[in-house]
C-alpha cells in the first residue's frame, strides 16, 4: 500500500510521516500529493490567530471538544517558532490540548524560518488532513504581531483573538492583523476592560463597513479557561462559513489561493532551476565575489545573472 | 548559496507522566535539545502512557524522552512501550531521566528503555545521546 492510500485510510503514522516529508522538503512528498488532491476539498479550515498569551491554544482547545461532541474529525496544526539562531525551538502547544480522542488528529509545527506566522509546510499539510477525512482543520498561528496575516491565504474561517487591554481604540485602525478578521473574539472576557475592548473593536468593524457585501464581522465574549461563549463562537464560524460558500467568497479566494499556491511551487522550482544552471557554470559564484568585492553592484550582477540564463 | 528546500530536523517528545509535579528538570532538557538545533515537543504535566503514545505517532518524533520524579517509573515505563509495541511504533526509541534508583535501571533497560539519565547526567550527555538515538535510526 502506497503511503498516499495509507493515508486515505486515515492511518495517523502514514500521515505523519508524510507531513514530515513535506517538512522536511523530501521529492517523494509531491508524488503523495499528487495522488491525495483530487481527495481534498470537504475540510473547512478555520485559522485562530492573535498575539502570544492570547490564548488561542486555550481556544483550540475548547473548539476541539465542541466539534468532536457534534462527530466531526478533528485536525489541529499549531505552530511555534523556531529559533533563528539554533534552527530549534519548544512546540509547547500541546500543552493546552490534553485530549486523546480516535477522531482528534494535533500536529505541531516550526516556523523553520518562515514569515507570516505559519509554516512553509502548511499549505500541503492541510492538503494531508482534509484527504485523510478531517471535517475540521483548525490552524494556530505563532503568537503574531501587527503584520502575520497570511493565515488568510489558507483559512476559509479567520478568527482573531484579543485581549482587553490590548492599547486604546487606535489600535483597531490599524492595517494588518484586525482588517482580516471574520470574527473578533475578546478572550479573558472575565478580566476589567473587556467590554471597552469589545467596544473598540465594535466601533472597528463599523468604520470597516461589511465584508464581502454583507458579513458584519461579530465580536464575541470568550472566556476560554472555561468554556463560556465557545458554543456561539461555534455557531459564528459555521454561520460565516455558510454565508461565504453561498456569497460566492470561498470559490473567489479559491482563484485567489490557486494562484498562490502555484506562484509558491513555480518560484521555488524556477529558482532551483537557475541556481543550478548558474552554480554548475560558475557564473554565481564569480558574480558573488565581484559585488562582494565591490566591483559589482547587485544589481546589475542581478541583471547579467539573468542575461547568462537566457542565453 | 544553495537553496534550501528542507532540511531534516531531528524531533524529539518531552513529557511528564502521571501525577508528577516537578517539570524544572524536564524545561531545562527541552530548552538544551532546543538550543542544539532540535525540535522538541513538549506536553507538560500528568500525561498518561495513552497521551504520550499518540503524541509521539502523530508528531513523528524520533525519540521520546520521558521525566519521572514520582517513583511511578516501574509502572508507566513499561506501559509506555507496551502501548507503543500495540501501535506498531516500538520503532521510536524511548529514554527516561528523573529519579530512578540505580537498582532499577538494568530492570528498565531489558524491558527496553534505551537510557537513563539519572539526577547528574549533564545536558551535553543527554543531547549527545538524542543524536546518536536519531543517527541510529537513519542508518
Amino acid at each position: 500500500m502506497s503511503m498516499a492510500e495509507a493515508v486515505l485510510q486515515g492511518e495517523i503514522r502514514a500521515i505523519s510521516r508524510l507531513i514530515s516529508k513535506i517538512e522536511n522538503g523530501e521529492p517523494d512528498a509531491l508524488e503523495q500529493l499528487k495522488q491525495l488532491y483530487q481527495h481534498t476539498g470537504n475540510a473547512v479550515v478555520i485559522g485562530l490567530t492573535g498575539a502570544p498569551g492570547a490564548g488561542k491554544s486555550t481556544l483550540t482547545n475548547q473548539l476541539i471538544s465542541n466539534y468532536l461532541e457534534k462527530g466531526f474529525k478533528v485536525a489541529v496544526i499549531a505552530v511555534d517558532p523556531s529559533s533563528v539562531f539554533t534552527g530549534g525551538g519548544v512546540l509547547g502547544d500541546r500543552i493546552r490540548m490534553p485530549q486523546v480522542h480516535k477522531n482528534l488528529y494535533i500536529r505541531s509545527l516550526a516556523t523553520r524560518g518562515y514569515l507570516g506566522g505559519l509554516s512553509k509546510a502548511i499549505g500541503k499539510t492541510i492538503k494531508v488532513l482534509d484527504a485523510a477525512g478531517y471535517q475540521r482543520i483548525i490552524i494556530e498561528t505563532v503568537g503574531t504581531g501587527q503584520s502575520e496575516i497570511e493565515i488568510r491565504n489558507f483559512a476559509q474561517v479567520v478568527v482573531v483573538v484579543n485581549t482587553p487591554n490590548m492599547g486604546d481604540d487606535i489600535q483597531t485602525l490599524k492595517a494588518g492583523i484586525m482588517e482580516i478578521g471574520d470574527i473578533y473574539i475578546v478572550n479573558k472576557a472575565d478580566l476589567p476592560e473587556a467590554d471597552r475592548t469589545v467596544s473598540d473593536l465594535i466601533k472597528m468593524s463599523q468604520i470597516v463597513g461589511p465584508k464581502h457585501g454583507g458579513w458584519m464581522p461579530p465580536v464575541l465574549k470568550v472566556i476560554a479557561a472555561d468554556g463560556t461563549g465557545v458554543p456561539e463562537l461555534v455557531a459564528e464560524i459555521e454561520k460565516y462559513y455558510l454565508y461565504a460558500s453561498s456569497a460566492g467568497v470561498l470559490s473567489m479566494n479559491k482563484l485567489a489561493m490557486a494562484k498562490n499556491e502555484l506562484m509558491e511551487e513555480l518560484k521555488e522550482a524556477i529558482l532551483a532551476e537557475a541556481l543550478q544552471k548558474l552554480q554548475e557554470n560558475g557564473k554565481w559564484e564569480e558574480c558573488s565575489s565581484q559585488v562582494a568585492k565591490g566591483e559589482l553592484d547587485p544589481w546589475t550582477g542581478a541583471e547579467h545573472l539573468l542575461k547568462c540564463l537566457k542565453q | 548559496m544553495v537553496l534550501q528546500s528542507g532540511e531534516k530536523k531531528i524531533r524529539v517528545l518531552i513529557s511528564k507522566a502521571g501525577l508528577d509535579g516537578h517539570e524544572v528538570g524536564a524545561k531545562v532538557v527541552a530548552r538544551a535539545l532546543a538550543d542544539a538545533g532540535m525540535e522538541v515537543i513538549y506536553t507538560g504535566l500528568r500525561q498518561t502512557p495513552e497521551m504520550i503514545v499518540d503524541t509521539a505517532i502523530q508528531e513523528d518524533v524520533d525519540v521520546i524522552g520521558i521525566s519521572i520524579l514520582s517513583g511511578a517509573h516501574m509502572f508507566f515505563l513499561p506501559e509506555i512501550l507496551k502501548l507503543l509495541a500495540e501501535k506498531n511504533a516500538d520503532d521510536i526509541p524511548v529514554i527516561a531521566g528523573g529519579v530512578i534508583p540505580v537498582e532499577d535501571i538494568g530492570e528498565l533497560k531489558k524491558a527496553g528503555i534505551k537510557e537513563i539519565f539519572p539526577a547528574g547526567s549533564t545536558m551535553q550527555e543527554i543531547v549527545s545521546y538524542v543524536k546518536k538515538l536519531y543517527q541510529e535510526r537513519q542508518d
